[in-house]
């Protein structure tokens, strides 16, 4: 980990395109703004790890739950779908 | 426009399951309601999917023209990741972090949207 110092309107770079500024500091907030290649995703990590946690779960679902909701959808009077 | 078998190239692994990024899309039921995504080189890995527009009507995140231009094609679908828990009443879908699918070009992305307010697991039914 690099630990550094950067005043409002100045930049790190990470790598040959990512650029990481910051653009405002009030009280205990900083805004950042973040440019980088679209191949290289960016996410708040809280967010990031709440999203994997969500995934597991999701792929988790078994094949008796798919069944029983299946058999649920069907059974109702829903409108067909195009 | 998903009524059949579809091999889906995801161009980032879906969040929590990195080297994954080849899945076969299935429908499960024949209304077109649920799917199953499925990771070809890890059968055992498998999701189910909903079209977005099949539980959340006024569910429209403006995500196609930032995902266009990654997935190759202007023809973008939403899917959502489902939970499925003992049944229909339990069942949540993950509206924060739609999947967003062109059919032309066959790749796919899990988009998460800047949005706090939606939540990752909605109930699919109102109660």
């Amino acid at each position: 980990m690099l630990i550094l110092t950067r005043r409002v309107g100045e930049s790190v770079i990470v790598g040959d395109d990512i650029v990481i500024s910051v653009i405002e500091v009030r009280g205990d907030a900083v805004r950042i703004g973040i440019q980088a290649p679209r191949s290289v995703s960016v996410h708040r990590e809280e967010v990031y790890l709440e999203l994997q946690r969500a995934n597991e779960q999701a792929a988790s679902s078994s094949d008796a739950a798919i069944g029983a909701v299946v058999e649920e959808l069907m059974g109702e009077d829903r409108p067909e779908r195009d | 426009m998903m009524e059949r078998t579809r091999q889906l190239h995801f161009v980032e692994p879906l969040p929590g399951f990195a080297g994954e990024d080849e899945y076969t899309l299935e429908p499960i039921d024949p209304r077109g309601l649920l799917f199953s995504l499925r990771a070809v080189n890890e059968p055992s890995l498998r999701f189910v999917l909903t079209p977005a527009e099949a539980f959340f009507d006024d569910y429209n995140p403006d995500v196609a023209g930032a995902v266009a231009p990654v997935l190759g094609g202007e023809d973008i679908s939403l899917l959502l990741v489902l939970t499925l828990g003992v049944g229909l009443a339990d069942a949540t879908a993950n509206l924060r972090a739609p999947i967003a699918v062109s059919a032309s070009t066959g790749r796919a992305v899990q988009v998460v949207i800047d949005d706090e307010t939606l939540p990752m697991r909605e109930r699919i039914v109102r109660q």
